[in-house]
């Protein structure tokens, strides 16, 4: 064991991926020494982004994954950006094994930066209408704060990260600080119309996205430039054009000099003293050589992402704490939500023949969610948003082979129909039944006992998919869409990768784990800022909000500390 | 029976051609890549080539791939599919050669242009998917077809593809 003293830090910070590097950016900037903990490889922004500029035709398998690797890793292999070209930033079924009491695909990025390198980059605000819900539907408790505790620190994150979107004006989904949008395209403009002369309460907007399309001082401190439109995110941006934690948080923190990053760190627990009654510090397995360390703070932030942030908290033990960290009312890791994305309506369009779309988009349109906003409407609980797009392809003929094949692949080319498409993202409610715990009997490589899921959809998402399939149809319709097709795709929890809490915050210790600074309601130092902190799951795109708490918990953590508080 | 007939009818009328083989100096010949699952020489290797040449001719394209289209499909086969289909692509390999060796007492690289066309009509009218003749027919197509339409030419030239569009239009005219 290290020298406790070689080992002291003012903040710990579990996990360096969108919201740790909030956190720990957050500390370095005030002077805090923090230690921020990463359980995979360091990702270094531009050296570590191995495929940025590769070519279509430079992949061996044109971007394919390998069969045997589809084959030994099913449940990665099925989410959308598990490709050739951005494979390496996701965890393989195999490298880090859960138990499955129910069907979960679980989603993760073990590295410096986490899945920020990989997200969908869609940022949305919650409006007091998602606060409000669980208390207004009697689903799960009442959030503790409301949009106003939150409001200027979305701006805050916003003005960090570049947001390019637009001022909509709407009650159900707040603006913000945006950057220039890029076009809706003329179908995309066409359904918008088509909606609001049919519906007085359904909006069709652009999807706000943290991309640069304006340059600003802040920026070009945190040498990033424009998104050049590239649509090639995942692999990580030679320009710094989308908001990761690795171009933008990391660097920024490691500048102050108050950074300790500490990659291959596997957070075995959280130490508790019984006689200090407060968390001291982590205990980190190496990842390398299997080694023990301790590591001591004052403060400790938990931002390993959702169901790891419960593992680890669970994980932490003690006489005080039997049943894992600040689990006196037995809750921790139950309450568990995610964001319903099975269903998918298609079609065509067979207008705008003389109309195409050049150059390249990071996003889409967006669909707030209209149902049960300001009473209940419907036979389910709370609503959907949707994404929705257009867009035409060159019309190739690939027919035959021999020299007609040549013919008609060197013909010049038309344009097919449009396309048109949209997708789902329903709300889930939080149920005591959807929990994590840990496995009895299966451990991982360092001894320490595997996360079992038992999540699943309920009677309420049936209804959902069923109505957003009547909706979308005719409102499809009503737009002059044709070949309207439905599909449910079946898929399994977790491929939404919007897994949500299991640590949630509410006003009561007996029925929540954090109060409304999402501080540990009996471990007052320890702090959990990401998606396990989430007490209901609204249908925006969950990491803007994370941000805005983390930013915002360690603020008063800060303050706190200078009160000695904390 | 439909087979044989038209093997017959394409012996026929190709009887007469023939190839007088060229002598070249003695080469150290490059090594053909390795495919793990693939068991496939030199001569299969260039045969490959040679057929994906006569599906999808591109004498007058400049096309620039990393590789070579024989190495490409054969890439595409060891990695992408099961150990199955890697047999089922080897064995359809070999009917494709003996085929055309017992009804030709010829090559495929030696049959008259218009001869291996039609051969290959023969080839494309095949309807037993289990058929391995017919999976390497297809599967040689599929891939010749995704090198060329995957390449720098293709798509800069025929799809409109930028690397860097560095913007949107969304409504521009046609």
């Amino acid at each position: 064991m290290s020298d406790k003293t070689d080992h002291h830090f003012d903040t710990i910070v579990i996990g360096a991926g969108m919201s740790g590097g909030w956190a720990a950016k957050e500390f370095c900037d005030n002077g805090l020494k923090t230690l921020l903990l990463e359980r995979g490889r360091d990702v270094k922004h531009l050296t570590d982004y191995p495929t940025t500029n590769m070519q279509p035709w430079e992949f061996k398998h044109r971007n394919k994954v390998p069969y045997e690797i589809q084959k030994d890793n099913p449940v990665i292999s099925r989410c959308y950006a598990y490709n050739e070209d951005a494979m390496h930033f996701f965890v393989k079924d195999t490298d880090h094994e859960y138990v499955q009491e129910k069907p979960f695909d679980w989603i993760r990025g073990y590295q410096v930066g986490g899945k920020s390198i990989m997200w969908a980059r869609q940022v949305q605000r919650w409006s007091d209408y998602d606060f409000e819900g669980p208390a207004r539907d009697g689903f799960a408790v009442d959030w503790p704060i409301r949009y106003k505790d939150l409001e200027n620190w979305y701006t805050y994150v916003e003005r960090f990260v570049g947001v390019s979107g637009n001022y909509d004006g709407l009650d159900t989904l707040p603006d913000g600080e945006f950057l220039k949008a890029w076009d809706l395209n003329c179908v995309e403009q066409h359904f918008q119309k088509s909606v609001k002369e049919n519906y007085k309460k359904r909006h069709v907007i652009y999807g706000r996205c943290a991309h640069l399309t304006e340059s600003k001082e802040i920026f070009v401190k945190q040498g990033r430039a424009l998104c050049q439109a590239r649509n090639l995110c995942q692999r990580g941006c030679p320009f710094g054009g989308y908001f990761n934690a690795n171009s933008t948080l990391i660097p920024w923190a490691e500048k102050t000099g108050n950074l300790t990053l500490r990659p291959h760190s596997i957070v075995h627990s959280i130490i508790f003293d019984e006689k200090e009654n407060r968390a001291i510090g982590v205990r980190v397995i190496d990842a390398d050589t299997k080694e023990t360390t301790e590591y001591f703070a004052k403060i400790i932030f938990v931002n390993a992402a959702t169901l790891n942030t419960n593992a680890i908290l669970l994980q932490s033990t003690s006489d005080r704490f039997p049943n894992g960290l600040g689990n006196d009312n037995g809750l921790l890791g139950k309450y568990v939500g995610f964001h319903n994305y099975r269903a998918k309506v298609n079609a065509e369009y067979h207008g705008h023949k003389d109309i195409r779309t050049i150059g390249g988009r990071a996003t889409s349109a967006y669909i707030p969610r209209f149902r049960n906003i300001h009473k209940q409407e419907t036979n389910f609980l709370r609503g959907y948003a949707a994404g929705f797009w257009a867009g035409r392809n060159r019309d190739v003929n690939g027919k035959g082979f021999g020299e007609e094949l040549t013919k008609n692949l060197l013909a010049e080319k038309g344009f097919k129909p449009w396309y048109v498409g949209s997708h789902m993202m329903g709300e889930t409610i939080p149920k005591e039944s959807n929990y994590v715990e840990l496995d009895e009997f299966q451990k991982d490589d360092y001894g320490i006992p595997s996360l079992k899921i038992s999540i699943d959809y309920d009677d309420n998402d049936e209804k959902m998919i069923q109505d957003y399939f009547e909706q979308f149809t005719a409102m499809f319709k009503k737009a002059g869409f044709t070949n309207i097709t439905t599909r449910d795709t079946k898929q399994a929890p977790g491929l939404d990768i919007h897994e949500m809490g299991g640590v949630r915050m509410g006003h009561d210790p007996k029925t929540s784990l954090l109060n409304k600074w999402n501080q540990m309601h009996e471990c007052k130092n320890v702090f959990v800022t990401d998606g396990a902190c989430m007490t209901s799951m609204a249908t925006q795109n969950p990491s803007l909000t994370f941000m805005a708490l983390t930013a915002r918990a360690a603020n008063y953590a800060m303050d706190e500390m200078k009160k000695g508080e904390l | 029976m439909k087979r044989r007939q038209a093997l017959r009818n394409i012996v026929v009328v190709s009887a007469g051609v023939v190839i007088f083989p060229t002598c070249k100096p003695t080469e150290q010949p490059i090594p053909i890549p390795v495919f793990d699952n693939l068991s496939i020489d030199r001569t299969q290797f260039n045969l490959i080539e040679e057929f994906a040449n006569i599906l999808l001719p591109l004498e007058n394209v400049e096309v620039s791939n990393p590789e070579p289209t024989n190495e490409f499909i054969l890439n595409m086969v060891n990695d992408c599919h099961p150990v199955d289909d890697c047999e089922k692509y080897v064995e359809g390999l070999k009917e494709f050669n003996e085929t055309i060796q017992e009804n030709f007492n010829n090559t495929f690289t030696e049959l008259a242009p218009d001869k291996k066309l039609e051969f290959l009509e023969y080839l494309s009218e095949i309807k037993d998917n289990k058929n391995p003749l017919k999976f390497f027919f297809d599967t040689t197509l599929r891939y010749t077809k995704q090198h060329f339409t995957g390449s720098d030419y293709f798509l800069t030239n025929h799809l409109d593809w930028k690397f860097l569009p560095g913007d949107y239009k969304g409504c521009e005219p046609v």
